[in-house]
């Protein structure tokens, strides 16, 4: 192979110098993975850029070869092209010579649990697969703990991307629901919102087959698909629902996104929930137990209780 | 197919050591040791010269070497470079005001990983937030992290002036403030102090590890549509047995346990232990004469 004298940039001397007391073999594999992450190159390139920016001229192909085979079996994925293209090299994995320590990951961690809290499902999203990018960075014993997403592990972003779509242009769409109760099945409708509760995602959707209204849970959606039905229902809204709640019970309780303080007095608040689902209502009545003072609905009311009853039957 | 490697590995042994933390000479000729390295002094030197070489940028405080900066640049793609955005938007507003060296170097980290999609970018306006919180609440929560979720220790703190014995259970956010969910030890009840308000935290061991975790949670049982859709939350463990799911919680305290245990409905049944079962059947019973009143 012929490789190329490029030490004008570097005179001799100085070059010999600059590469006195240190391990040739390893700077040469660390030259030829600076230069593999620049894209693909052939061999007599990782040749020339090894001479040029390195100094180091005393090596052969069979050296080269065998650099290469050193990485590969070191655990870098490189792969070599056919002779089509030239035997070039590429690189397929990215290099991060990068490690978050303990107390660096503590930290992560806690700004994880932030975004977790503070920010919207996509951003979620964002920062989960930012972590799973650099997942070598972490130290063995934190990793499964920095990239637990709790619910969001289970979370398909290409189907929440199709969603988002439908709900922006209003289209029609099939969807394929892994129901827990009733197993795998159909639902033809029209995609509303995509709703965060209790740190769960869940699709507001219209369906003519379930009253008009159905409410799925994101991570049990198989897959979705754009049809050009044009829907045939009425879209009926429900009225707010509003509950009082004790104050003390919120001084040390966040509010749910769907509800808002109508009004504060005394030792009470009252609540007003945009939440369009009575089973999440429900939900959220029964855990605030008797810290709920007072239900404006009847229906709710004694629904909640009734599911009391059912619940200690389990008991008896 | 096997074939032959050559020596230069060893570099990367040096990498990965020093990757994790910053270490002496002498350390890091310990720690190739462990690897099946045999190096001295001089040779550990000649390995870091190398480095200096190949463009890493290396630090030296204290007599340790410690890996700043390297000369590779890997590429993310658009989502994550959001995700990255997000997370230097949460330095900035939880660590703003803090310049311990722990902070500063994750930064420097963060921004050496991303460097070739930020390099026009100035590191600092990175980190940049207009809201902070303060230098106080900052501190706080780098102290309360190390020591929440660990059974070993629990904290002497002062909150608004009150000298208080807690064991810190949790760091929540929320829109209105950062809160320590911990169980005050004085009278034995939960409470979410906000991080602001506490101040001269002292840390006490209490008991030792083995200790800690033998703490008995409270089992219960999931079936039907539950049994799908459950995720399990820190300190949870599951066992499947006869299409049921046996859960043993060690973590949340019984009465926030039992708040949301009672919204799972039919679906759910508190096992064991007896005491912890017949509250919750007291809980619910409860609950019904109380709507039948309302």
């Amino acid at each position: 192979m012929n490789i190329k004298n490029l030490s004008g940039e570097y005179p001799q001397k100085i070059s010999e110098t600059r590469n006195r007391g240190i391990l040739v073999t390893g700077l040469r594999l660390l030259a030829i993975l600076q230069i593999l992450q620049k894209g693909e190159v052939a061999k007599n390139e990782i040749a020339d850029f090894i001479t040029k920016e390195f100094c180091i001229k005393e090596f052969s192909k069979e050296t080269l070869k065998l650099d290469i085979n050193t990485l590969i079996a070191s655990g870098f994925e490189i792969k070599r092209k056919g002779s089509g293209e030239g035997f070039r090299y590429l690189l397929n994995k990215k290099i991060l010579f990068r490690k978050f320590n303990k107390e660096e990951t503590e930290i992560l961690r806690l700004i994880k649990e932030a975004a977790l809290e503070l920010s919207d499902y996509k951003q979620i999203l964002f920062v989960k697969s930012f972590f799973e990018d650099i997942r070598e960075c972490f130290p063995c014993d934190f990793s499964s703990e920095i990239l637990d997403f709790g619910f969001y592990n289970r979370v398909n972003p290409i189907i929440v991307k199709k969603i988002e779509t439908l709900i922006k242009d209003k289209k029609c769409c099939k969807i394929i629901y892994d129901s827990p109760s009733k197993g795998k099945r159909e639902i033809d409708g029209i995609p509303d919102k995509i709703v965060k509760r209790n740190g769960k995602l869940y699709l507001n959707c219209y369906a003519k087959k379930y009253d008009g209204k159905i409410t799925l849970r994101v991570d049990n959606i198989m897959s979705v698909e754009e049809t050009d039905k044009i829907p045939e229902f009425e879209i009926l809204y429900e009225k707010p629902v509003r509950y009082t709640v004790k104050k003390d019970y919120l001084e040390n309780h966040p509010l749910l996104e769907s509800e808002k303080i109508i009004k504060t007095g005394g030792k009470k608040v009252e609540i007003e929930s945009d939440e369009e689902d009575e089973f999440f209502i429900i939900q959220r009545i029964l855990s605030l137990g008797t810290n709920c003072l007072k239900i404006d609905n009847d229906k709710i009311k004694s629904k909640a209780a009734y599911y009391l009853k059912k619940t200690l039957e389990n008991y008896r | 197919m096997s074939f032959k490697i050559n020596s230069g590995t060893k570099i990367f042994d040096i990498i990965e050591i020093l990757a994790e933390s910053p270490a002496s000479v002498k350390e890091i000729c310990l720690k190739l040791k462990l690897r099946g390295i045999e190096a001295d002094k001089k040779a550990a030197s000649k390995y870091l010269r190398t480095l200096k070489r190949a463009c890493f940028d290396i630090t030296k405080e204290s007599g340790c070497y410690n890996i700043i900066r390297t000369p590779f640049e890997a590429e993310f793609d658009e989502e994550c470079q959001k995700g990255a955005e997000i997370i230097f938007t949460f330095i900035g507003y939880l660590f703003k005001n803090n310049e311990t060296r722990d902070i500063e170097i994750l930064k420097l980290k963060l921004f050496d990983l991303l460097k070739k999609q930020y390099e026009a970018k100035d590191k600092e306006n990175l980190f940049k937030n207009n809201i902070a919180v303060t230098k106080k609440v900052s501190e706080n929560l780098l102290i309360l992290n190390k020591y929440t979720d660990n059974p070993v220790f629990e904290l002497k703190i002062l909150y608004k002036n009150k000298n208080m014995k807690v064991e810190p259970k949790e760091i929540k956010f929320n829109k209105n403030g950062i809160f320590l969910y911990c169980r005050n030890k004085t009278n034995k009840k939960k409470s979410f102090l906000r991080v602001e308000y506490i101040n001269k935290i002292t840390p006490n061991k209490t008991k030792n590890a083995e200790t800690a975790i033998k703490k008995n949670g409270t089992i219960f049982k999931i079936t039907g549509s539950l049994m799908k859709n459950y995720i399990l939350r820190k300190g949870e463990t599951a066992k499947y047995c006869d299409n049921q799911v046996l859960v043993t919680n060690t973590k949340e305290e019984k009465e926030e346990l039992f708040s949301r245990l009672i919204k799972y409905r039919e679906n759910c049944e508190v096992v064991y232990p007896l005491s912890d079962r017949e509250k919750f059947i007291e809980k619910i019973e409860k609950l019904i004469e109380y709507y039948k009143s309302m």
